[in-house]
């Protein structure tokens, strides 16, 4: 603006009046603005006791418990899903661990893979597995003999591998298997191993699977040296509350162990 | 110094927009509920006649509005012929039953309605008057004693202006022991429905408390909330809200 | 646990924007809470699992028209479930196996369907009965594929093609869930508007099946179903002013329920289903109160001016009760120990209404206007509050005025009540606010989820 009166000398009363006009104009509307923005309402909002306005205790939830995407386990509520202005469908990052019926091939492979940047997305490997294809399905083959009772999952930090004792009940419930892999996987929380002092280590626990799906004699099998994931371990399997009724039998027993590799 | 005025206009226009920009109004809800038109398979006539309100003070008006179909002809006794459909203003002097004959091709039907007229009778108090009505005396005589109550937003306390009918209801009631009376409890339509008949159970306790301590036995005086199951106007507006905020004083025959 | 702060703040960030300074001032100190809100980062996330539902082969020519009523139905229950992966229509091989031997699940497992489970099946009609097998197959288990096989038989009729469909979702859902309950058998119980009248109906979990059950000619509101399907609590407008009515869904009729002095509404089932709670003004204040289920053996809970109303049970605990309070002005929500003791505001502002108790006993939905009053932002919205730590989310935003929300019993779903007067109707949600539909016309009021 100052850069318009220079070049006009020669109507300086002019030249300053449009100065200051407009200088003036803004000073105004600036005013006007700072006196609306200031003084909003000195009305307590009608319908309200004055002393609780604004005062409102609560606030905003970060996540929901989110009931859409994960299963729904209870204590999976602080934490999953990504924290989102209320309710846009959360844009969840899910490391999909593929539950693999594997043959132990897999198994070698699994431990080498262990880039931390695997994380989401990554592993959609199902399709990797070639369905053994017996033109009937019922057809007994020497493939079974390579079936392995194990889900193996892996996750940001590491390898998940649960492990069904009983042989028989792994080989024909192998569905029920790849659920309580998930299951675990998913309430298995990422910040809880100290990551130094866990780093290349391995815990083992087992946990029986009652007739109505409850985890029960939770007891670690073989400690890792790190306290920090031997309960990171434990507190996966006690989060969960059910793992859905057993398909068959009284009980199974699951060896859950959990390889450490950030 | 034309600048000078040019500033103030500026000023002013600025402070217009800036007012008109943060002053939405929320569009009027008027929701208009659509009338089928009954299919007109027999060509016999139709008539519907109300009167709103039904009930009125002398020298009030009261609105009549009828409506008609398959109608040639229609009239009003006492008003004569009429559109097939329409509304008027009355002022009667005295109770009157409107009687609405419409004719058409298909035959003649009538309509009727009744438009109270409370006439200003002075208040013999002390003197319970004979009444034909039964010892309760007349819906109108008590309406004319006995006013409602209205209350603030959310508020089931009484106002001034209540104390005050409380208390003329009360010297009425004395005066008539034979009446009894049922209270209702009405809110107005914003907010939840169950904490609504809450309220609205509070405001006739509320007024009826006022009555029992003015004197009435409470055995006299029952309560019923409405909450907003039974509102008297559904506008979205502050002079309907209030309307429907009330304790209302009824013969509990 | 080791726990990483989250910026919550964020959030408050970009709405101090358009607060004036004196409001900053009060919305601080929420601002601090918000700060010691700890998130833990994306649990690692289990892959749902990815299903392909076959259509269903008819086995007879009158079969067709149940079948796709079947298909319809079984498809959206698997997918209102929220837990599978479902592969589309387009990407399924087009064979229609009706049995085992007919399954050819290479054919399933391969892309582009690449499915890890599969539901097929067979209709037919059999003297007027409508028979379905179903089939769920391991796609990954060449040894072993079956998971189950079931057959149902009802008779021949639409409606009974959806329920048989229903039953048959909740069975592949509680095989697959890992221990989430389906809930396509569930039923909604809610008011329906009749021009000056109000009676209680009830439907199907997806809005079918709409159908009458009280025929009072009065305004009944408020209907609570008990835990066992077996009755239905609700209030009903008498003589006597509001009153609780209860109705035996085995007797298909009204049952007694005690009627006692003043306005008694808003009953709310204990998880037991052996007792009630409810709003009474028998001795004037309206109050919140408990009996047994024949209205007998009351006890008052709360003493305090001012309405008490819509209370509803800790599900999971039986515990505490959660309810509605104008006590201190405004109603706002509040919960205790269901003996009274520990009361505890929820609320701090605003209008807060119907609450309902989460399944698993964590969270308390409700409708809220947080800022009350003509020309207040917002209106009243459903809103999620989690109890330990009080914190919310706003769930509705924009659609007009939402009220009585009601969780699904697997608790990844809430049904409510969106718009006013006799323009209410029904809509339902996920947890989470999304995927919001309605499930009836206008004229519906008040949903209540059964409990299972």
């Amino acid at each position: 603006m100052s850069s318009q009166a220079h070049p006009a000398p020669s109507r300086p009363p002019l030249g300053s009046g449009v100065v200051g006009a407009v200088a003036l104009h803004i000073a105004v509307v600036g005013v006007l603005i700072a006196v609306t923005f200031l003084h909003p309402s000195r009305k307590t909002p009608w319908g309200d006791k004055a002393s609780s306005v604004g005062a409102i205790e609560a606030s905003m939830v970060a996540s929901i418990p989110l009931p859409p995407k994960a299963p729904p386990v209870e204590n999976s509520v602080l934490t999953s899903e990504n924290v989102t202005k209320a309710p846009e469908p959360p844009p969840k990052e899910k490391t999909a661990p593929p539950p693999k019926p594997t043959d132990l091939l897999i198994k070698e492979k699994v431990v080498p893979k262990i880039p931390p940047k695997v994380a989401p997305k990554e592993t959609l490997a199902p399709p990797k597995r070639p369905q053994p294809v017996p033109v009937s399905p019922k057809a007994t083959s020497g493939d079974a003999a390579t079936q392995l009772p194990q889900s193996i999952s892996h996750v940001k930090d590491g390898t998940a591998t649960v492990t069904v004792q009983n042989r028989a009940f792994g080989n024909r419930y192998a569905y029920y298997l790849r659920i309580v892999g998930s299951k675990v996987t998913e309430n298995y929380y990422l910040q809880e191993p100290d990551p130094i002092a866990s780093r290349g280590k391995s815990v083992t626990v087992l946990f029986d699977i009652q007739r109505d799906g409850s985890p029960a004699n939770l007891r670690i099998e073989t400690r890792s040296g790190s306290p920090s994931l031997d309960n990171a371990a434990l507190r996966a399997i006690q989060r969960i509350d059910t793992f859905g009724d057993l398909p068959e039998g009284d009980h199974i027993t699951i060896e859950y162990k959990f390889d450490y590799r950030p | 110094m034309t600048n000078r005025t040019n500033i103030w206009k500026v000023a002013v226009l600025a402070a217009a927009l800036t007012l008109a920009t943060g002053c939405h109004k929320k569009p009027v809800n008027t929701a208009g509920t659509g009338i089928d038109s009954a299919p007109s398979t027999e060509p016999a006539p139709t008539a519907t006649l109300t009167a709103d309100p039904p009930a009125i003070d002398l020298g009030q008006s009261v609105v009549l509005n009828w409506r008609t179909t398959n109608a040639a002809s229609v009239a009003i006794d006492g008003i004569g012929p009429v559109p097939t459909s329409g509304t008027q203003t009355v002022s009667p002097a005295n109770s009157t039953n409107f009687h609405l004959i419409a004719k058409g091709d298909g035959g003649t039907v009538e309509a009727n309605v009744r438009v109270t007229v409370r006439v200003a009778t002075a208040p013999a108090t002390g003197e319970s008057s004979s009444d034909l009505n039964g010892a309760m005396g007349t819906d109108a005589a008590f309406h004319q004693n006995v006013r409602d109550i209205f209350f603030d937003y959310d508020s089931f306390d009484l106002r001034p202006d209540a104390q005050t009918a409380a208390v003329n209801a009360a010297r009425y009631l004395s005066a008539h022991p034979a009446i009894r009376v049922v209270i209702g409890g009405y809110c107005d339509d914003r907010g939840s429905a169950e904490y609504n008949i809450t309220l609205g159970e509070n405001r006739a306790n509320a007024a009826r408390t006022a009555l029992i301590s003015a004197g009435v036995p409470a055995s006299r005086v029952r309560v019923v909330s409405y909450g907003k199951e039974r509102q008297f106007c559904s506008e979205e507006n502050e002079t309907c809200w209030q309307e429907n905020r009330r304790a209302q004083f009824n013969l509990d025959r | 646990m080791t726990m990483r702060s989250i910026s919550g703040s964020t959030v408050y960030n970009s709405a101090l924007h358009f607060l004036s300074i004196a409001a900053l001032c009060f919305v601080a100190s929420p601002m601090l809470r918000a700060q010691d809100w700890f998130h833990l980062e994306s649990s690692n996330g289990a892959e749902r699992i990815r299903i392909a539902v076959a259509d269903f082969k008819p086995q007879s020519a009158d079969a067709s028209a149940f079948k796709h009523a079947f298909d319809a139905t079984l498809f959206a229950d698997l997918n209102a479930a929220g837990i599978f992966d479902i592969v589309s229509k387009g990407l399924i091989p087009q064979s229609s196996p009706g049995a085992p031997a007919e399954m050819n699940l290479s054919e399933w497992s391969a892309p582009p369907s690449k499915a890890a489970m599969v539901a097929f099946g067979s209709v037919a009609t059999q003297g007027g009965r409508l028979v379905v097998n179903g089939y769920l197959d391991d796609a990954k288990n060449a040894q072993f594929p079956q998971v189950f096989a079931k057959q149902y038989s009802e008779d021949a009729s639409e409606n009974e093609a959806r329920q048989i469909a229903h039953r048959f979702a909740d069975e592949i859902i509680s095989r697959l869930g890992g221990g989430v309950a389906g809930i396509a058998e569930t039923k909604i119980y809610y008011v329906k508007i009749l021009g000056q009248n109000k009676e209680i109906w009830e439907m199907d979990y997806d809005g079918q099946n709409q159908h009458a059950l009280t025929h009072l000619g009065t305004v009944s509101l408020s209907p609570r179903i008990s835990p066992d399907n077996s009755r239905l609590a609700f209030s009903s407008l008498g003589r006597e002013g509001f009153q609780i009515k209860m109705y035996s869904l085995l007797l298909n009729r009204m049952v007694n329920f005690t009627a006692a002095g003043g306005t008694n509404l808003s009953p709310a089932w204990a998880p037991t289903g052996n007792q009630l709670a409810f709003s009474s003004s028998r001795t004037g204040d309206p109050e919140i109160w408990t009996s047994d289920r024949e209205g007998n053996v009351a006890h008052r809970v709360t003493n305090f001016r001012g309405p008490d109303v819509s209370p509803v049970w800790n599900p999971k605990t039986g515990a505490q009760i959660a309810w509605i309070s104008g006590r201190t002005g405004l109603p706002q929500l509040y919960i205790m120990d269901a003996d009274g003791s520990g009361v505890q505001r929820m609320t701090d502002g605003g209008y807060a209404t119907s609450p309902s108790w989460s399944p698993n006993g964590q969270f308390l939905a409700f409708a809220w206007s947080r800022k009350y009053g003509p020309g207040a932002p917002g209106g009243q919205d459903i809103y999620i509050m989690e109890i330990t730590t009080k914190r919310w989310i706003q769930l509705t935003h924009g659609i007009g005025r939402c009220d009585f929300p009601s969780w699904s019993p697997d608790g990844r779903h809430l049904v409510f009540a969106n718009g006013s007067g006799a323009r209410a109707r029904v809509m339902t949600m996920l947890a989470d606010g999304t995927q919001q539909h309605a499930l009836t016309e206008s004229g519906a009021d008040m949903p209540n989820w059964s409990w299972k």
